[in-house]
């Protein structure tokens, strides 16, 4: 009897594993397949969503340092340029961090104070590769019966370049700039 | 029965089992996923938020340095003391609260400085509602801007000081429908049109409240920044219903440092040239003329008076909330792990090691390694002081 049984679940086993031709319709191994890398796609993507999304974090910090190191510079020439134009005009313009010497050239205490404390705020502050640029444009009327402290405005802009930081394999980095304008005039 | 047996269309047992092999994998597959996006979610708020409240925090804190004072010493040679923004009763623009005036630091600095404030977005304006002067005994306001400037806090009383357009003056007697008197009057030639803005000069403190916050000023996520007017004279926030409010959380460390000119009688006088003074006999203007350790005015005569300090370095350290289960999805996100410090930072004169966060906040052990997991964002940034001087 038990023989009888086994016999028949064997047999039933055979003809359920045969492939049939009577309209059982599965899936085929590509279909699975394609199916399967499709899904995988689509989940790769979402990671690559979240790298992004860590990267843009990056990114924003980066540029909250630069704005403020910028934005340093920025209230230091206006230290100055309230009270003496001409001195803005004449010594901020060129200062270039990554130029070892421009700092030293620079003869008026507070610039030069200005100037290599900048410096070193940026060779701190963790950004990669930075540098500080500080130009310095005139604009306006020379005023003959002035004398030059209060003689004219400027325009100054403050950049700061740095390269971005990239932790993901094979990115790009990319180097970024900040600049930051503002105006001296005499008062 | 073998035709029937033949006609079944089933799965066998193997398929199913390969089937649920694969549907599990593809199902842990996914959850892999959905738990490392949950963590990197969260790691990216927190790295965000943490951030955003550094950069908010400067912002504020920087924008209120360039404008304190705010004219308080007038061209009428009118020295005017806004609320408790005194030192030794002598008013003052700008207090520094160095944490420990004679040496190295063991906790987060304060700040007051007188800031304006007004109202240019909804009616009733802070503006005049007609002509004065020349010659201004009384200015008018339109209905219900009184009552507004009265019911902040700190707000408008007689001996309180406001800024018409600039000119600032002493609040006499306040009278009906909008009129306040000034005690003294602006003498001739002052003036101020209609539509003039008026601010309400107060004296306001910057502190930084950190753990334990036994006042439960930080609403219970110490650390955090806090500003308002601070009770009584001490200018000190950290009492029990002072009024300050918390305005960013996670703000661990603020250190301030001021540089000065015309403070050091040694330099020109102690008359202000446009170079900072020279703190350090270095005859450069370097990082150490910052003054960060003193007590203003200092303790000699005519030394370091506050209305000398053009130059302010603000140092802010921000750190991310700490981990709690609470904020967990269920996912087990909350128990990430974020190391980025390797030992306690070093913020101008203040070592983390020491002071408040070793004691309080981060006794050795547990506690210790929960500081060096939270992230932190350290921000920089020198401003001038626009305001302060004569």
């Amino acid at each position: 009897m038990s023989v009888r049984l086994v016999e028949n679940w064997y047999r039933t086993m055979i003809y359920r594993a045969r492939p049939t031709l009577t309209g059982c319709q599965g899936f085929t191994l590509l279909e699975a397949m394609v199916s399967g890398t499709i899904l995988v796609v689509g989940v790769l993507t979402l990671t690559g969503m979240q790298a992004a999304s860590l990267t843009r974090n990056v990114d924003a910090n980066e540029l909250t340092l630069a704005t403020n190191l910028a934005a340093d510079m920025i209230d230091r020439v206006h230290f100055t340029g309230d009270k003496n134009t001409y001195l803005v005009t004449a010594l901020y313009t060129g200062i270039n961090t990554s130029n070892a010497t421009t700092c030293n050239l620079i003869t008026q205490p507070q610039i030069k104070g200005d100037c290599t404390q900048w410096q070193a705020l940026l060779n701190n502050s963790g950004l990669l590769g930075v540098q500080g640029v500080v130009t310095v444009v005139p604009f306006g009327t020379v005023q003959a019966n002035l004398p030059p402290d209060a003689n004219q405005a400027s325009q100054v802009t403050v950049q700061v370049n740095w390269t971005g930081y990239r932790n993901i394999k094979g990115a790009v980095s990319r180097v970024k700039s900040v600049a930051l304008n503002t105006v001296v005039d005499p008062r | 029965m073998k035709e029937q047996a033949r006609n079944e269309s089933g799965i066998t047992l193997i398929e199913l089992m390969i089937a649920t092999s694969i549907s599990v994998v593809i199902v842990a597959a996914g959850f892999a996923t959905l738990t490392t996006g949950y963590k990197t979610t969260r790691v990216n708020n927190l790295t965000a938020d943490t951030q955003q409240n550094a950069r908010a925090a400067m912002d504020m804190i920087a924008s209120d340095i360039k404008a304190a004072g705010f004219g308080i010493t007038n061209q009428l040679g009118i020295v005017a003391q806004v609320g408790s923004c005194a030192i030794g009763g002598v008013p003052a623009p700008i207090v520094p609260q160095d944490n420990t005036p004679g040496g190295a630091d063991t906790g987060p600095d304060g700040i007051s400085m007188v800031v304006p404030m007004t109202n240019t977005q909804a009616a009733p304006l802070w503006q005049l509602s007609a002509a004065a002067g020349p010659g201004i005994p009384s200015i008018t306001l339109p209905a219900g801007a009184v009552t507004a400037m009265q019911a902040v806090p700190s707000g408008l009383a007689p001996g309180s000081v406001i800024s018409i357009g600039g000119a600032t003056a002493i609040v006499g007697a306040i009278g009906a429908g909008g009129i306040v008197n000034l005690n003294p009057a602006l003498p001739a030639p002052v003036s101020a049109g209609a539509g003039t803005q008026v601010y309400l000069l107060q004296c306001v403190t910057y502190q930084v409240i950190g753990p334990p916050d036994a006042n439960n000023l930080c609403q219970g996520n110490a650390p955090c920044l806090v500003r308002g007017v601070a009770p009584g004279t001490a200018l000190n926030c950290n009492v029990a219903g002072s009024g300050c409010l918390p305005i960013l959380n996670g703000i661990e460390d603020l250190q301030l440092a001021f540089a000065c000119d015309g403070c050091v009688l040694t330099v020109n006088s102690g008359n202000p040239d446009g170079i900072i003074d020279d703190q350090n006999a270095s005859s450069t203007f370097d990082q150490a003329d910052f003054i960060t350790n003193s007590t203003w005015p200092g303790t000699s005569a005519g030394t370091l008076s506050p209305t000398s300090i053009r130059l302010v370095q603000i140092n802010l350290v921000a750190r991310e909330a700490p981990k709690t289960t609470g904020q967990d999805q269920g996912f087990g996100e909350g128990n990430a792990k974020a190391v980025s410090t390797n030992a306690p930072v070093i913020v101008s004169d203040h070592n983390h090691a020491n002071g408040v966060f070793a004691a309080g906040d981060l006794p050795a052990g547990p506690a210790m390694t929960s500081y060096l997991q939270l992230r932190r964002r350290i921000l920089t940034r020198t401003v001038e002081l626009r305001n302060v001087g004569t």
